[in-house]
């Protein structure tokens, strides 16, 4: 093989691969051996790629041979000959994933694994029958030596078995094996839903944050959390009885409104499939007796297997109806279907039975032997032989002994029920017993949960031994009718010969002890029950243990018959002294330590169980399970201790029980807390899962989430925000899953939400509003302390006020003690006082800027959720100092733009609090900022405006949505107000809203203002001027066209406004370019009889002097007494008058009247006497 | 070694294979890289005068006639909101918005790159009921990118430098986890992979 190896390159090997491609052909065989080779090919392409192609061909090989058989009754012998090199193929991939291969090629080998699972189990479609396609179900058992049903289904379990481990020997793994391997699993979970309830637990089971370092956590979690929802979805009964299992699942991976989303369609899509399937049910019921029913849906199902159902199968030579059983059958019944086949196949079958019960897993071989056992004749003495295991040690150990109830316990049942979260939790009055039933189911099953499947390591010790061992503490020979038994369990004779001898012993043994609760033990607790009760010295404990080691091997491992070592017979027991026992258990526990062997766990908790812990033990346990918490399963091993510590507790009252539980807990979780990094889990699952939460827990909690003094607090932010966000994270599930610590979490949240640093703050308030405050249980409270602390920092500026007022030391004190008294009286729980009291003390000159913003984020938060709050901010802000108001100025902005005007704000305006009209005003800014304020806050604003609050400056906002006729009324008011305002009105005015347009036009606005009648609207004249300023000042707005026509509107008007020709001047001061239209506006002033009215002539004539010679047409349409009025106050514009009226040649048009005015009759006459000497002016007209 | 080796085949996938898959698409191409792209959606969806009025097309619908169509409706705000141009810029790519889920002809891709989680999420779908006969191993990506044309720029460029970068390794199996923690470093922008089969 190595040669044909080495005679492709790369290339080459990798061009044949391309053509062997997916047609199966005769021509195929002879490819076979290469194909083999290129799996220790040197370019690993080549091996992925051979890989691939074998994934590709055993599939079509055994597609082909179900065709061959269904079509022609047999196979060819070419077809034969390829399958033989399968199995050849096949059985050499699991060593490429034990190799340091690429993961590349791994992850192919997986997709091979997973594909030989699905081929070689059998499998049901839709109808409930076997399919067309390939099924070992469809292949006749004997039919040809490597098609063997039985040993395909072996080895199926073994594919699944290597892909388990490959999931959980993770640690040292890359994330793209990870993440094929769950990939892989999940789809055979939902192909093959008989092996559902395995992957599923193992899935579960598996930590995608921590197992696996290096990989990319999230996509692993993602992939996990794909394969979850893929369960969810699925209408599987098996998958739908798991829905809640997968919901918590889902929600410990990814919580958050996506996954509530999917799972509230989940839980929605049931009902309906629900409401459906009851009535198919029922109908199916009745076409079907029920026992087939039971065996299909339920996995422990009853009498499957009748007793004489085997030996029969086994002696009937046609077994066609075998195959139809099998596919009715449960998990376990088709195991023992299949050991029975193998059984019957004599010493041929004895090699692929020891195979096979060597890697049925744990759960699925106690499945097999309680099956098995229900067939047991009903006369046997004993009820359920698993509970008889009685050891030397249990004897002396008074917390073991349980009363006799326990006997019928379950002993599989998870220990998760008797949770101490749960609500209806058993932390209130536990009784001894109850503790006690705690600490050993949570031992066994343990124990069945990790026992691994030993695949891959052909060392392992087997999983738990069904039967009881009496015998292991008394002679070998009687371990080897055990290890007989084990290994041909269903073979009912013997067994029940077996069975009878060991519970002959069993009521031997029995009637010297009073009743014994440990579970099934493994052989390796055997050996350390036999470690601790019987030798007294070092020495003898080794030759024992290892005797027994060499023993136990052997008779497990091989073949039974084989073992039939002699073993020094030991005493049955040994009475040590209080030291002894301690210094054994403490040799014990460092041994077994040190020895990092898998059933460390199991051993450790026995241990405890077994011999009450002193200090020094449990100091170098805690050590041992904090130095590798994940890797040792250090938390399971830890609740184990603390369970037993409660039940200490439980039993002596006093302090010191109390005192080593609260040292074990905290120092353990302390230690995760150093060791661990943030992200971690562990430590919120030690204090979710501990049995009791002392105070000191709650302390170190506190601690984490940033509360501690100042020392290790700065140690702390070198970690950022991280800690700060475990604690609070521990905080969220201790609130949700204890409820007795309900209260002090929340407390510690609450202190968290007014911590100083902002970090803390944030984050704690985060929790609080958005998590905490829709729990019924705790909003109540987190409302009433974020009141109290808002109230308190309005208070405690009152009380400082008057401090400064009376500026005693005395006075001072006294009101810091009655400080105290407030806010102790305003929050419930006197441990929070203290803190909280002491945080008011620290700050004795009065909170700053930030404090305040501190003491009331919490409170803003709230508001955001509970609109109705900020009534309280409206009622008190009267009463707040300035800093606290400034502090308030900063919250509500951020707070409107998240809440937008609400109903309840429109209360508070209608009907608004003494002393906050600040604050409405600001509220009104930000509410109107960038968005029209709707219809109900103008409502509510103009209606607080015309009944309470007459200040104009809360309508601004508004403005802009008012229309003209409501504007105008108002408008004398905003004038009024300081220029600032103003202008932000004018701005308002102007900017209008999107569907109404601007409520007045700029020249609408010149005209408003114009209108103002000083008097009449007592409005101060200079506020009228400053405003028409203003107006001036935005070139842009006010463009000369504006103001022409405001202007035109303006001299329409009778009587004329006041400041009108003062506007004039501004205008064509402005724009020079408009004088013609200003003439224009003179002339009909003119006409108007402008001097009747002495204010505005005043203007006029400043106007005409300036814009001469452009007003010399206007002058000259005056009347003549006015012409001579004007050019008397004015002499200076006589003389260019005149020569204006020469120059254009218009005295003729002129009335004579205007020409004398002007001296120019004269002149031209001659005759009538000059009235005038202006003889100046006429040389200059005669000049010009 | 490397002459025995193919080039990677990569494909781009997004909601409606207009915008986030196309810039992608156009990018990779233009730097060489052998690539195709798909949406997920039902249907091609472009944002239309509202919100509740946008215009939907069948897959397959040329580029082209979108453009024609949309430039006739309205040219001014489809120029204005990037529709345009956009379409353009995927008509010199391609002719059609081609849908994932129907894309066995078109054979296998060694990368899938998606823009959106849903989008993921739908492409692992799709892969999961595909009857797996090749056995080929795909790794698909998901980059997270908003859909705009300003974030599809900035997300087709990650996509590129990611591409290129798993083009180079000897084996991405290996490397995926790696690349992946560097680009959300650098990027700083969320990354989730998964392997399915062909």
């Amino acid at each position: 093989m190595a040669d044909s190896s080495l005679r492709f390159d790369s290339s080459r090997a990798l061009r044949l691969l391309e053509d062997v491609g997916t047609e199966l052909s005769e021509d195929l065989v002879v490819l076979m051996p290469t194909l083999i080779s290129f799996l220790r090919h040197a370019d690993p392409l080549v091996v992925k790629k051979a890989i691939t192609c074998g994934t590709v061909l055993i599939a079509g090989v055994l597609q082909e041979i179900a065709f061959q058989i269904n079509s022609f009754g047999k196979v060819e012998r070419w077809l034969d000959e390829m399958w033989s090199w399968m199995v050849q193929f096949k059985d050499l991939i699991p060593g490429l994933l034990l190799e340091s291969v690429p993961v590349g090629t791994k992850t192919a080998a997986l997709k091979f694994l997973e594909t030989c699972a699905l081929l070689f189990t059998p499998h049901l479609d839709a109808t409930g029958s076997p399919g067309k396609g390939f099924n070992i179900v469809n292949i006749p058992r004997g039919y040809c030596r490597f098609l063997d049903p039985v040993i395909l289904e072996s080895d199926g379990i073994k594919a699944l078995n290597l892909l388990l481990d490959t999931l959980h020997s993770s640690y040292s793994l890359r994330g793209a094996l990870t993440i094929t391997s769950i990939n892989c699993l999940v789809a055979i979970a939902k192909k093959r839903p008989a092996y559902y309830e395995r992957i599923l637990s193992e899935l579960l089971s598996f930590d995608p944050i921590n197992s696996v370092q290096g990989a990319h956590a999230s996509s692993i979690r993602y992939n996990l959390r794909a394969g979850f929802l893929g369960f969810l979805r699925s209408t599987n009964p098996s998958m739908v009885e798991s829905r809640d299992k997968l919901i918590m699942a889902l929600r410990g991976i990814s919580p958050g409104e996506s996954t509530e989303q999917i799972i509230r369609q989940v839980e929605k899509m049931s009902r309906n499939m629900e409401r459906s399937s009851r009535d198919n049910f029922r109908s199916y019921k009745d076409e079907h007796p029920p026992a087939a029913e039971d065996s299909i849906s339920r996995k422990r199902g009853s009498a499957v297997l009748v007793p004489e159902d085997l030996p029969s199968k086994r002696s009937r030579s046609d077994e066609s109806d075998q195959s139809e059983a099998n596919s009715e059958l449960t998990p376990a019944g088709k195991m023992i279907a299949v050991i029975g086949a193998l059984i019957a196949e004599g010493e041929r079958g004895v090699a692929p039975l020891e195979l096979l019960i060597s890697n049925i897993h744990a759960d699925l071989l106690a499945d097999i032997v309680i099956e098995t056992m229900q067939q047991l004749p009903k006369s046997l003495p004993v009820s359920s032989p698993r509970t008889q295991v009685p050891t030397g040690a249990l004897m002396e150990n008074p917390v073991s002994t349980g009363d006799g109830t326990e006997g019928k316990r379950d002993p599989r049942r998870d220990p998760r029920r008797l949770d101490p979260r749960r609500p209806v939790g058993p932390m209130g009055s536990p009784g001894t017993s109850h503790i006690q039933s705690q600490v050993s189911t949570d031992a066994t099953s343990v124990d069945s949960r990790t026992v691994p499947s030993p695949s891959l390591q052909s060392t392992r010790l087997p999983p738990p031994l069904p039967f009881p061992e009496p015998n292991f503490t008394e002679t070998a020979p009687k371990i080897e009718m055990k290890v007989e038994s084990e290994s041909k369990p269903p073979h009912d004779i013997k067994l029940t010969d077996v069975t009878e001898t060991l519970t002959k012993e069993g009521t031997e043994i029995k009637t010297e002890l009073e009743s014994c609760t440990v579970p099934p033990p493994d052989s390796t607790f055997i050996d350390q029950d036999a470690v601790e009760s019987t030798p007294d010295d070092h020495n003898s404990v080794e030759s024992y243990r290892s005797s027994f080691q060499a023993e136990n091997k052997d008779s497990l491992m091989e073949d039974a018959s084989a073992s039939s070592g002699e073993l020094p017979v030991f005493p049955l027991c040994l009475e040590l002294c209080e030291r002894e026992k301690r210094e054994a258990c403490q040799m014990a526990i460092k041994r077994i330590i040190d020895g990092k062997s898998d059933s460390c766990l199991q051993l450790l908790a026995r241990m405890v169980a077994l011999n009450d812990p002193d200090d020094e033990i449990l100091e170098q346990i805690q050590k041992h399970i904090s130095v590798d918490f994940h890797r040792d399963k250090g938390h399971e091993l830890a609740m184990h201790l603390l369970y037993h510590l409660k039940a200490v507790i439980i039993m002596d009252s006093s302090s010191a029980a109390l005192d080593r539980y609260e040292k074990f807990l905290t120092s353990l979780a302390r230690a995760l807390l150093d060791n661990l990094p943030s992200t971690d889990k562990s430590f919120s699952r030690l204090l979710g899962d501990a049995p009791l939460l002392p105070d000191s827990a709650f302390h170190l909690l506190e601690e984490l989430c940033g509360m501690s003094d100042g020392g290790t607090q700065k140690e702390r932010e070198i970690d950022g925000g991280d800690r700060i966000t475990q604690g609070l994270g521990t905080v969220w599930s201790l609130i949700l899953g204890r409820p007795s610590a309900r209260m002090s979490c929340l407390n510690i949240a609450l202190k968290c939400c007014v911590h100083s640093q902002d970090e803390v703050r944030s984050k704690a308030i985060r929790l609080v509003v958005n998590k905490l405050y829709l729990l019924s249980y705790a909003s109540v409270r987190i409302e009433e302390f974020a009141t109290s602390k808002l109230l308190s920092v309005v208070c405690d500026q009152t009380l400082e006020m008057e401090v400064d007022q009376t500026s005693s030391r005395d006075v001072k004190v006294e009101m810091m003690n009655q400080e105290m008294s407030v806010t102790s009286s305003q929050s419930s729980e006197p441990g929070l006082s203290e803190s909280e009291s002491g945080l008011v003390l620290s700050r004795p000159s009065g909170p700053s800027l930030s404090q305040a913003q501190t003491q009331i984020s919490l409170f803003f938060a709230l508001c955001s959720k509970k609109p109705s709050l900020l009534r309280v901010v409206f009622d008190v802000y009267g009463k707040t100092p300035k800093v606290v108001k400034q502090a308030i100025h900063r919250h509500i902005p951020v707070l409107l733009r998240n809440l937008g005007s609400c109903s309840e704000l429109l209360d508070i305006i209608y009907n608004l609090p003494e002393g906050s009209e600040n604050l409405v005003t600001l509220v009104l800014q930000v509410l109107t900022d960038e968005s029209t304020p709707p219809a109900d806050l103008i409502g509510a604003v103009k209606h607080l405006y015309y009944t309470k609050l007459k200040d104009p400056v809360i309508l601004i906002p508004m403005l802009s949505s008012l229309s003209k006729e409501e504007v105008l009324p108002i408008f004398p008011r905003l004038l009024e107000l300081p220029l600032e305002k103003f202008q932000a009105a004018l701005a308002r005015i102007l900017q209008g809203s999107a569907h109404t347009g601007p409520a007045l036009t700029p020249a609408e606005v010149l005209v408003a203002i114009h209108d103002i009648n000083p008097e009449k609207d007592r409005v101060a004249l200079k506020k009228v001027t400053d405003a028409c300023t203003a107006c001036f000042e935005q070139r842009t707005v006010f463009t000369q066209q504006v103001l022409a026509k405001a202007l035109n509107q303006m001299v329409e008007k009778a009587p004329l406004p006041l400041l009108f020709m003062r506007t004039v001047i501004q205008t064509i001061d402005a724009f020079p370019s408009l004088v013609d239209f200003v003439m224009s506006l003179l002339s009909k002033l003119v006409s108007k009889q402008i001097w009747k009215m002495p204010k505005l002539y005043a203007g006029f004539l400043k106007l005409v002097s300036q814009t001469q010679p452009h007003s010399f047409p206007v002058l000259l349409e005056l009347p003549s007494m006015q012409l001579e009025n004007v050019l008397t106050k004015h002499t200076n514009l006589r003389a260019p008058l005149a020569s204006y009226v020469i120059n254009k040649n218009i005295h003729p048009t002129l009335p004579s009247q205007t020409l004398k005015v002007l001296g120019l009759l004269n002149e031209s006459q001659q005759t009538t006497t000059r009235p005038f000497d202006s003889g100046a002016s006429i040389q200059g007209a005669t000049l010009t | 070694m490397a002459e025995g080796r193919k080039r990677m085949r990569f494909a781009m996938v997004c909601s409606s294979n207009q915008n986030r898959s196309m810039e992608a698409h156009s990018v990779l191409k233009r730097h060489g890289l052998d690539v195709a792209s798909y949406g997920t959606g039902a249907h091609v969806k472009l944002p239309g005068p509202s919100l509740h009025e946008p215009n939907v097309y069948e897959f397959g619908t040329p580029y082209k006639t979108m453009y024609d169509e949309l430039r006739r409706k309205d040219p001014d705000l489809y120029k204005r909101n990037g529709i345009l141009p956009m379409l353009k810029r995927n008509l010199s790519v391609k002719n059609a918005p081609q849908r994932w889920q129907d894309n066995l002809a078109d054979g296998c891709f060694d990368i899938v790159m998606t823009f959106e989680e849903r989008v993921f999420d739908l492409v692992m779908e799709d892969m999961n009921n595909r009857e797996q006969k090749l056995m080929k191993a795909v790794l698909i990506i998901n980059l997270e990118v908003k859909d705009n044309h300003e974030e599809a720029a900035a997300g087709a460029k990650v996509a590129l430098e990611l591409c290129k970068e798993l083009e180079t390794t000897e084996s991405w199996e290996d490397a995926i986890d790696d690349i992946v923690a560097k680009f959300e470093r650098e990027q700083e922008r969320r990354i989730l992979y998964s392997i399915s089969f062909y």
